[in-house]
C-alpha cells in the first residue's frame, strides 16, 4: 500500500511551527518512514505547481500553519484544502490569528506607514510602498495583497482539526500524527488537546486558595516571581484558567505565567473577554478609584488577553475609519 | 438525513387596544406564516382573562408544538402565568418563551411601523432563543423551621426564648464563656431602676432548662451557606478545657495560683486563670485562660484538677466546628463602647479616676470588682461627682452621631451613687439633652429633684480636664469651671467588633455608621437586607433594654410566620451547574458565588454547584474562563440565539 501523502505549509508565521516539526528530533524518523512528504517549501524544494498537478483530494493531511494575511496565503490555503483529504491548522496563528492577528488592531495603511516610513531604521527617500503590479523595464511583477485584516484559517478554507500551541508541542504534534495515522481521531472540527483549562494541571493550583483577590496586576517584570505559588494570586496575569490544557504547563515550569498559546476551551467563545470578566471578579477593590489603581500595572491589555486569539475573538479587530 | 425544522408556535395578545392600536398584528401573523420556524396561533383579545388562558392550554394540547412564544406584555407580568399553564398541559416550562411586544414596542411609540418591525424581531429572537432551550425541573424543599441567635445577650435570649416557645430548636452562639452580655454587667436598669441580675437570673435559667435551645458559647460562626429556609451555619467552638459537668462550684478558683486581668470587670479587677464570668452563669462551667494557665505555660500546675470535685478540668479538650441548619438567622451581636482613646481632651487613661459609664456601672455592681464599693483610687469616696454627656459623640473624630440611649445612662449615674452615698455632690455637663419618651423624661426630673444638677455646656466638644491639686478640674464652654473627685464619660455605642466580618459572612449590607442595616426601615426594621436574616438589639442600632426586646419578640414573630412547618419553599429552578468534564478546578468561580453555593472537590480537581444553595445568579458563570459554568436557562447558546434572531429577523 502506498505511505499517504502528507503537505506542510505555513502563511503568515514566524517559523517557530516549522521549527517544531524540527524539533521532533529523532521522533521525525518513524514518521518520515511511515508517511511520504509531499510538500514542505520552507525545508525542502517544492514549487507551486508541483501541487497543482496532483489530482484533488490526493493528499491525506496538509499541516498549515499561519495566520491569512495576505492574497497569496488565502490562494494557498485553497488550493491545500482542494488537494488533502484533510487539513489541520497548525499553532495558535492558524487557528486563532496568534501575534500576527495583533495587527488587528490598526490598519494596512498605518502599518505601511511605520513599516516603510517612520520606523527610525528604514531609509526610503522615494517612498516607495510595496504594490500588487509594477512595471519594470516593460514587465509586469506582481505581488500578493497585503490584506485590512489578519484572518485564522478556517475564515477562507474548512479546517478539520487544530493543533493548538505557539508552537504546538512535541507531544500534541506526535499524538495528533499517531492518530491520524492510527485512524483513531475524533469528530471534525476538533481541537487535539484535552478540553479542560491549563489549572487542571498545573501543579500550582493547590496553592490557590478558595477566595482568590487579587491586589495591584503586575507584569512578569515588575516583581521575582514565587515558582511554588500559583501566579495569578501573586497578581500576574496567568492565563491559564482560560487557556486550554495539553502544553503540560511548560511556562509555569519556567517560572513564567501562562500567556495563553492553546488557546479557549471548546465552551469559551472569546478567551480574552472570558478572562477579563473572570477578573473582574477577583480584583480587589471596589470604587473606581481603588479598581484604577489595581489596574495601572495592565500596560497592554489586548497583547495580555487576546495575544493569540484576535482573530477568533467576537470583535475580531478595532474599528477601522472609512472601511 | 434530514433534520426536521423546529416550529414554534406563537401566540400574538392584542391586549384588548393596547397591543393592537399600536402594533400592526395582522402584519406580524403575515411575516410569521412566511418565517418557516413559526405556527401562528389565532391572536386573542385578552390571553391573560380565563377565557384567553383556557384557549392557551387547548390550543397547547392540540398542536404539541416544539416550543411557544407569547408575545404579550413584560415577561415580568406574565411569564410566570403562561409557564405554569404549560406545565399544566405537560408542557416543559423551559420552552415558552416571552416577546415583550406591549412594553418594549406598543407602549414606547407612536410609530406604528416601527413598533411593528420591532415586535417581529423580539418575536423572532424569541423563537429563536426557545429553540435552544432545555427542559427544566422545578425543585422544592421543606422549610426549615429552626432558628440560629447569633449572641447572647438579652435580645438573644428574649429571641431564643420566644421561638423555643413555639416549639422551635434554637442554636444560641455566644462569643463569650457564658450568657448576658452588656445588661449583665450593669446593676440597675434606668428608668424603671429593675435590678439587672434579679431581672436576667429568671430568664438565664429558662434558657438553660429549655430543652429546644442549645447554647453554644466561646464560640462564633464563621461561615453561612443557603438562603431563608434553608441556612447552613458553621460554627467554630473554642476549647474552654472544663467539661459541661463543671457546675461552677468555684472550688478551683481557690487553688488557682494565677491571677488574670479580668475583662468582664472591664480590667479593673481579676479572676483566676480557671473562671466564670460571675457566679450564677448559663452554661455554668468554668474555663481557662490558656495563655495564662501554667499548666499550658511550662506544665507546672494541676492544681484545679486535682481539686474539682467532679473531674471536669480536661486541659485535652480541642476546638471544635459544628455545623447546623436552620430556616432563620437573628443577629444580636449588640454593641461595643465607644472608644474615646483618641480625644484628648478627655483624659482618659491619662488621669485617674476618670472612667466610662461602663466602667462606673461595673465598678458599682453588686457583682463587680469592688463587690460594688464607690471609692477613688486612694480609697478615699468622693466627695464631688462629675458626668460628661455625649463623650466622643457627636463629633468627627469620635462618633458623629447621637446613640439616644446614653442621657439616661448619664442620668443613672447620680441615683447609682447616691445609693451608697448620699450626700454626694452630682453635676451633669450636658450641651444636648435627648430624653425621647415620657418615662425616660420623667427619670431626669426624679434625678434633677434628687439632687443632680444638670450644667449646660455650649460645646461639649470643649469640655477639658485637668489634674488639680488631688482633684479633677473641668472647664467648657459656657460653664465656670467645676472641681470633682471622680469624672464619668458617658460615652456613646458602636457598632460591636465582630459586625463587619459577620456582615461579610451573612452577605448582608451595614449602615455607613456601621450597624446592621434594615431591609426597610419602617416597614421590616428587624429585617436584614437579606430575607431570612434577622437584626435585634444593638446590632441594628443602639437601643435600651425595653427595645431590644421588643425588636427580638417582633423578628422571632416575622420569623414564625414566615418559617410554617410543613411549608414548603421553591427552589431555584434555574441554577447554575458545572460540566465536571469542562471544569479545570481554577476555582475562580468559588471565589465570586455570593451565596458560598460552590465547592471545591480537591480529589478530582473541580468545582461544584450546591443545587440546593444555588440562587441562579449567574456570577460564576460570567466568571469561569473556560466556560465550564452554565446557566441553565441562560447558556451562551441561548444568549447567542436570542442576538442572532434579533439581528436577522
Ligand atoms: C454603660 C451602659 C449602661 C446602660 N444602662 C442601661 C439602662 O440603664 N437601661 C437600659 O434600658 N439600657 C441600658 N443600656 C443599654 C443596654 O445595655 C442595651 O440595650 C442592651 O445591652 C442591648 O442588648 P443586646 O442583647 O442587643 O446587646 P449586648 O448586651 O451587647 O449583647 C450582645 C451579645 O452578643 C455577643 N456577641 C457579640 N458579637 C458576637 C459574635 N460575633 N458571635 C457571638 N456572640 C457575639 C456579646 O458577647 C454579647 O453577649 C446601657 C448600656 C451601657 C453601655
Ligand atoms: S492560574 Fe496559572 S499558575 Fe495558577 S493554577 Fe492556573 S495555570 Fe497554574
Ligand atoms: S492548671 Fe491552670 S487553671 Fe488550673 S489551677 Fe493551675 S494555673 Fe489555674
Ligand atoms: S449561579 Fe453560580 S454564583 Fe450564582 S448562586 Fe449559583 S453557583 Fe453561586
Ligand atoms: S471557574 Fe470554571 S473552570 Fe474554574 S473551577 Fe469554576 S467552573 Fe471550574
Amino acid at each position: 500500500m502506498a505511505k499517504p501523502k502528507i503537505a506542510f505549509y505555513w502563511c503568515a508565521s514566524c517559523g517557530g511551527c516549522e521549527e517544531a516539526i524540527v524539533d521532533l528530533a529523532e521522533q521525525i524518523l518513524p514518521v518520515v518512514e511511515a508517511v511520504d512528504i509531499v510538500f514542505w517549501p520552507c525545508a525542502m524544494d517544492f514549487k507551486t505547481r508541483d501541487i497543482e498537478q496532483m489530482a484533488n483530494g490526493s493528499i491525506a493531511v496538509a499541516f498549515i500553519n499561519g495566520a491569512v494575511r495576505t492574497s497569496e496565503q488565502e490562494h494557498m490555503a485553497k488550493l491545500m484544502r482542494q488537494k488533502s483529504g484533510l487539513v489541520v491548522a497548525f499553532g495558535s496563528c492558524a487557528g486563532l490569528g496568534g501575534i500576527p492577528a495583533l495587527a488587528n488592531l490598526t490598519s494596512r495603511k498605518k502599518i505601511f506607514e511605520a513599516s516603510y516610513h517612520d520606523c527610525p531604521s528604514v531609509f526610503n527617500p522615494d517612498g516607495v510602498e510595496p504594490k500588487t503590479e509594477v512595471v519594470v523595464d516593460g514587465h509586469k511583477l506582481t505581488l500578493p495583497t497585503f490584506y485590512e485584516t489578519v484572518y485564522k484559517l478556517d475564515d477562507v478554507i474548512t479546517v478539520d482539526y487544530y493543533l493548538p500551541g505557539c508552537p504546538p508541542t512535541t507531544d500534541i504534534i506526535v499524538n495528533a500524527i499517531n492518530a491520524i495515522l492510527e485512524g483513531k481521531l475524533p469528530p471534525k472540527g476538533a481541537v487535539l488537546s484535552p478540553d479542560k483549562s491549563l489549572c487542571s494541571s498545573c501543579k500550582l493550583n493547590d496553592t490557590k486558595p478558595d477566595q482568590v483577590c487579587i491586589g495591584p496586576i503586575k507584569r512578569i517584570i515588575d516583581i521575582i516571581a514565587d515558582p511554588e505559588k500559583c501566579f495569578l494570586t501573586q497578581g500576574l496575569i496567568c492565563m491559564g484558567p482560560a487557556t486550554r490544557d495539553g502544553c503540560g504547563a511548560l511556562c509555569i515550569q519556567g517560572n513564567m505565567p501562562c500567556t495563553g498559546c492553546f488557546g479557549p476551551t471548546d465552551s469559551c467563545r472569546d478567551q480574552g473577554g472570558k478572562m477579563i470578566s473572570s477578573l473582574g471578579g477577583i480584583l480587589e477593590g471596589e470604587d473606581r478609584d481603588s479598581l484604577q489603581k489595581a489596574t495601572k500595572g495592565l500596560v497592554d491589555p489586548s497583547g495580555t488577553f487576546y495575544r493569540y486569539s484576535m482573530s477568533a475573538s467576537l470583535l475580531g479587530s478595532a474599528r477601522k475609519e472609512g472601511e | 438525513m434530514t433534520v426536521m425544522q423546529k416550529k414554534s408556535l406563537l401566540f400574538l395578545c392584542k391586549c384588548g387596544a393596547n397591543i393592537s392600536n399600536f402594533v400592526d398584528l395582522d402584519r406580524i401573523a403575515d411575516w410569521a406564516s412566511k418565517a418557516g420556524h413559526i405556527d401562528l396561533a389565532e391572536s386573542h383579545n385578552l390571553l391573560c382573562s380565563p377565557d384567553g388562558k383556557k384557549f392557551f392550554q387547548e390550543t397547547l394540547k392540540q398542536k404539541k408544538p416544539d416550543t411557544v412564544v407569547v408575545a404579550a406584555c413584560s415577561p415580568k407580568m406574565h411569564e410566570k402565568t403562561f409557564q405554569e399553564l404549560a406545565e399544566s398541559v405537560d408542557v416543559n416550562m423551559s420552552y415558552i418563551q416571552m416577546a415583550n411586544i406591549r412594553e418594549h414596542c406598543a407602549w414606547v411609540t407612536q410609530d406604528k411601523n416601527e413598533a411593528t418591525i420591532k415586535s417581529i424581531e423580539l418575536i423572532n429572537a424569541a423563537a429563536k432563543r426557545s429553540f435552544e432551550a432545555e427542559p427544566l425541573k422545578k425543585m422544592t424543599m421543606a422549610v426549615n423551621t429552626d432558628m440560629v441567635v447569633i449572641g447572647g445577650g438579652i435580645a438573644g435570649i428574649e429571641a431564643a426564648l420566644s421561638a423555643a416557645k413555639a416549639d422551635r430548636k434554637v442554636y444560641l452562639v455566644e462569643k463569650e464563656i457564658s450568657l448576658g452580655g452588656a445588661v449583665i454587667k450593669t446593676e440597675d436598669i434606668a428608668p424603671s431602676m429593675e435590678c439587672s441580675p434579679c431581672l436576667l437570673a429568671p430568664r438565664l435559667s429558662a434558657v438553660r432548662n429549655n430543652p429546644n435551645i442549645t447554647v453554644i458559647t466561646n464560640a462564633e460562626v464563621n461561615e453561612v451557606k443557603g438562603f431563608y429556609g434553608n441556612f447552613t451555619v458553621k460554627i467554630h467552638k473554642k476549647a474552654r478545657y472544663v467539661e459541661e459537668s463543671c457546675i461552677g462550684c468555684e472550688s478551683c478558683f481557690e487553688v488557682c495560683p494565677v491571677d488574670v486581668k479580668s475583662a468582664f470587670h472591664l480590667n479593673m479587677g481579676t479572676e483566676k486563670a480557671v473562671y466564670t464570668l460571675f457566679p450564677g452563669s448559663v452554661p455554668a462551667a468554668a474555663a481557662i485562660h490558656k495563655e495564662s494557665c501554667l499548666h499550658f505555660v511550662d506544665n507546672s500546675c494541676n492544681a484545679c484538677m486535682e481539686a474539682c470535685p467532679f473531674g471536669s478540668i480536661n486541659f485535652n479538650q480541642k476546638d471544635e466546628d459544628i455545623e447546623v441548619t436552620a430556616g432563620a438567622i437573628i443577629i444580636a451581636t449588640g454593641f461595643a463602647a465607644g472608644d474615646i482613646a483618641g480625644i484628648k481632651n478627655l483624659k482618659y487613661g491619662a488621669i485617674e479616676n476618670v472612667y466610662t459609664t461602663s466602667e462606673f456601672e461595673r465598678m458599682v455592681c453588686s457583682n463587680g470588682p469592688s463587690k460594688g464599693e464607690l471609692k477613688l483610687k486612694n480609697g478615699e469616696k468622693p466627695e464631688k461627682i462629675a458626668v460628661i454627656h455625649c463623650a466622643g459623640s457627636m463629633r468627627e473624630d469620635g462618633l458623629p452621631y447621637c446613640s439616644g440611649i446614653c442621657c439616661v445612662e448619664a442620668a443613672k449615674v447620680g441615683m447609682l451613687v447616691r445609693k451608697q452615698l448620699p450626700d454626694v455632690q452630682i453635676v451633669n455637663i450636658y450641651q444636648e439633652l435627648v430624653f425621647p419618651n415620657p418615662r425616660d423624661f420623667s427619670f431626669y426630673k426624679q434625678q434633677c429633684e434628687a439632687g443632680t444638677h444638670f450644667l449646660k455646656s455650649d460645646n461639649i466638644s470643649s469640655v477639658l480636664l485637668s489634674e488639680e491639686k488631688e482633684r479633677i478640674r473641668i472647664t467648657a464652654l459656657g460653664i465656670d469651671p467645676v472641681e470633682v473627685d471622680l469624672v464619668v464619660l458617658s460615652t456613646g455605642l458602636q457598632p460591636s467588633e465582630s459586625a463587619k466580618k459577620l456582615a461579610e459572612i451573612l452577605n448582608i449590607d451595614l449602615e455607613k455608621d456601621g450597624f446592621f442595616k434594615a431591609d426597610h426601615a419602617l416597614l421590616h426594621a428587624t429585617g436584614a437586607s437579606l430575607d431570612g436574616i434577622y437584626i435585634v438589639g444593638c446590632a441594628k442600632g443602639p437601643v435600651n433594654v425595653s427595645d431590644a426586646v421588643v425588636t427580638a419578640h417582633a423578628a422571632i414573630g416575622d420569623a414564625l410566620s414566615k418559617l410554617v412547618p410543613g411549608r414548603e419553599i421553591e427552589l431555584e429552578i434555574m441554577t447554575a451547574c458545572i460540566d465536571p468534564d469542562k471544569c479545570g478546578g481554577c476555582k475562580l468561580c468559588i471565589t465570586v458565588c455570593p451565596y458560598k453555593a460552590i465547592s471545591n472537590n480537591a480529589d478530582k480537581h473541580i468545582s461544584f454547584v450546591n443545587e440546593v444553595i444555588c440562587r441562579g445568579c449567574g456570577t460564576c458563570v460570567a466568571q469561569c474562563p473556560s466556560g465550564a459554568a452554565k446557566a441553565k436557562h441562560f447558556t451562551d447558546n441561548q444568549i447567542y440565539a436570542e442576538i442572532g434572531g434579533l439581528i436577522y429577523a
